[in-house]
């Protein structure tokens, strides 16, 4: 047995891609989770305009609404993470209150309440994410999809613009749909 | 011809130098230029195949953080740009295989099952890269490539340039040293042939020509000084010759001169000696025939006394008969003289026949002849055994009969008598001997023992003509030998004699 410890110790050790194994097999991920790792990646890809931060350092401010699970997930992902210079907070959206807010999730876009949210976001320099097939009919800039039991997302130019963003052409590249036209 | 296989030499061995050096000059050179071309090759392709990796590492970021396959196949189909790399692979945070590029026409690429740290690893030609996708302080997964180059064929590409090139000064080099050896050995040439012109025609006149200010110039200032050395010397020694040859022939026209007069004396000499021989046959001739006509009166006046005595023997008185006896033994007397005078110029003229005589035997006969004619005498005689020589036998006959008559008559009055026959050996010399203990002589009469008609005792003490000795000594002349004698008075006398030893020079066999 001591020898066995041993020698996984040894292989950990020797072999970082080992590591990265062993946390693979640790956890089945759930869709949730994905959803949350995606959401703050979406932030490298984003330029938004001057105005949207005080400071270089302020933090970039994802809003989550309608999904606590994912909420929690993000939270503890985010913890100690940057993008270029801008650390990552994560806030709870509960009151509509969406001022400072860059990235906004609405995790339940059929209820009045997330109707609200999509109105109040237009023509804010906040990027809408969403899921469902219909949620860019819905007013989100990017709504994610399962496909072949993967977490994709499409992606509205359209919405993307109204809002005075950028979207990377790296992040376009590897969406499911983009709709809209380019400037 | 052996000067020149010797300068071949030198020729060759400059030229082996020649190749020699330029070819390790030239493989020193392309191997190190090669090593460090190869150096270089592989830097720049391990540099090149890292940033290659970096920017499709760079590009696959999206499709990892979005966990996209199908985008990450289309990034790696890129490297289809590049057709020395073969294979890719890109592997997840948690290294598994997310996406892969193959080659078309190659085999599925093997790739590990897990990405390994940074690096760069050749293995012959083939070269595989690992490298870390890292994104805001994140390791996003790995890139593994694997790219070929054609090491073997740049190596043999750099060999065959190489060798073309290595020929190609090689040939330069050749020419540059076939200018050098003009240079260099046509001045040993030159002195080579004047060498051998020196060494063939001996010839010391000629120069080699100096072309140069180094050290072959030194040598041609050396041999051309040397060749004026010599050429001095040479001279003295013929002048030196030339005085020796004319003194050879000053003496060889002396000696000449010398034999000529040598001829002229011989010739004299044979002509009184041919004189001489005339008179001295005339000689004989006259006295052989005086002593025969001498012999026809005297047998009248023996055979007339003796027939005074038979006829009238009755009527003589004795004195008359005393008188008739006197005459007879006078006339006995003559008669032995006119024989022996006979005997000796028969003996001159007498032909020499040579062949082997035992002088023992012969000795032997002469002693019986004495001891049956004289009975009486008591006579100790000894004669060696086997003495033989090259000699007419009459002739030596009588020389004996001569020696050891004398020997016995000599003997008379001794007591007791004695006679010795014998033979000495002086090197080549044999000299024979006849010794006796009788009367002796005075050995300052010596010289007149062998002439005619010496007497060196008185008639009454011992009888004989005179003429023995002088016979015995003709023989031995007539040999071609020599006779003397030892003797004192009272102590008997020896007589030694020699014959020659070689007969064939001596006149017909």
């Amino acid at each position: 047995m001591r020898l066995t410890a041993l020698l996984a110790a040894i292989v950990l050790v020797a072999n970082p891609a080992a590591a990265w194994a062993g946390e693979a097999e640790a956890a089945e991920i759930s869709q949730q989770q994905v959803e949350a790792a995606y959401l703050y990646k979406f932030g490298g890809y984003v330029t938004w305009p001057g105005k949207a931060f005080a400071a270089p350092d302020s933090p970039i401010v994802i809003g989550v609404a309608g999904a606590d699970s994912v909420a929690d997930d993000l939270t503890t992902m985010v913890a100690g993470r940057t993008i270029g210079s801008h650390p990552l907070v994560v806030k709870r959206i509960h009151d509509g209150e969406l001022a400072g807010v860059h990235i906004l999730f609405i995790g339940n876009p059929r209820t009045a309440e997330s109707s609200n949210l999509f109105d109040s976001s237009r023509k804010q320099p906040i990027l809408v994410v969403t899921e469902g097939k219909d949620g860019l009919s819905l007013g989100g800039a990017v709504s994610f999809v399962v496909i072949d039991d993967r977490v994709r997302f499409d992606v509205s130019l359209d919405a993307v613009q109204a809002n005075g963003l950028k979207l990377s052409s790296q992040l376009l590249s590897v969406a499911h749909s983009v709709s809209g036209a380019a400037p | 011809m052996k000067p020149f296989i010797r300068l071949r030499s030198v020729r060759y061995k400059l030229f082996v130098g020649v190749l020699l050096t330029s070819i390790a000059a030239l493989l020193v050179t392309g191997a190190s230029l090669m090593a460090y071309d190869l150096h270089n090759l592989k830097t720049s392709l391990a540099d090149d195949l890292n940033t290659q990796a970096e920017l499709i590492g760079r590009a696959c970021v999206p499709a990892l953080q979005f966990d996209d396959q199908k985008t990450a196949n289309s990034n790696l189909a890129l490297l289809q740009a590049r057709p020395m790399i073969d294979a890719a692979a890109l592997y997840n945070a948690k290294g598994a295989i997310f996406g892969s590029y193959s080659r078309a026409g190659n085999a599925a690429a093997d790739f590990p099952q897990l990405p390994g740290d940074d690096a760069v690893e050749f293995d012959g030609e083939n070269i595989t890269v690992t490298r870390r996708i890292v994104d805001n302080n994140e390791i996003l997964g790995s890139l593994y490539l694997h790219a070929h180059y054609n090491l073997y064929q740049r190596v043999r590409n750099y060999i065959g340039i190489v060798l073309a090139v290595s020929s190609l000064a090689l040939l330069i080099s050749l020419l540059l040293s076939t200018w050098l050896q003009a240079t260099v050995t046509r001045p040993i040439q030159d002195i080579t042939k004047v060498a051998q012109q020196v060494i063939e025609k001996r010839d010391y006149s000629p120069r080699a020509h100096k072309t140069t200010d180094d050290e072959i110039g030194y040598l041609v200032d050396a041999f051309n000084r040397m060749l004026a050395e010599i050429g001095t010397r040479a001279q003295a020694q013929e002048a030196s010759n030339r005085e020796l040859a004319r003194e050879v022939a000053e003496r060889k026209s002396a000696e000449d001169e010398i034999m000529r007069l040598n001829r002229d004396l011989e010739a004299r000499v044979q002509e009184r000696t041919n004189k001489l021989q005339e008179i001295n046959s005339e000689l004989e001739a006259f006295s052989y025939s005086v002593s025969h006509d001498l012999r026809a009166p005297l047998r009248a006046i023996d055979g007339f006394s003796q027939a005074l005595l038979t006829e009238f023997g009755a009527q003589t008185d004795e004195k008359m008969r005393h008188y008739l006896q006197r005459i007879k033994v006078g006339t006995a007397r003559m008669g032995q003289l006119i024989e022996d005078l006979l005997n000796l110029s028969r003996i001159s003229r007498l032909e020499i026949l040579w062949r082997e005589v035992d002088l023992s035997a012969l000795a032997n006969q002469v002693v019986q002849d004495l001891q049956q004619r004289d009975p009486e005498r008591k006579v100790t005689v000894s004669i060696w055994d086997n003495i033989t020589v090259h000699a007419d036998q009459r002739l030596l006959r009588v020389a004996l009969e001569n020696l050891l008559g004398n020997a016995w008559k000599f003997t008379g009055k001794t007591g007791e008598a004695r006679i010795e026959f014998g033979m000495l050996q002086e090197g080549e010399r044999r000299i024979i001997f006849v010794r006796d203990n009788g009367a002796g002589f005075d050995m300052a009469y010596a010289d007149k023992l062998f002439g005619a008609f010496q007497r060196l005792h008185g008639m009454h003490e011992f009888p004989g003509t005179g003429i023995g000795l002088a016979t015995v000594q003709r023989i031995v002349n007539r040999h071609g030998g020599r006779i003397w004698c030892q003797a004192a008075p009272g102590k008997g006398a020896t007589f030694f004699f020699t014959l020659q030893a070689e007969p064939q020079q001596h006149g017909p066999a």
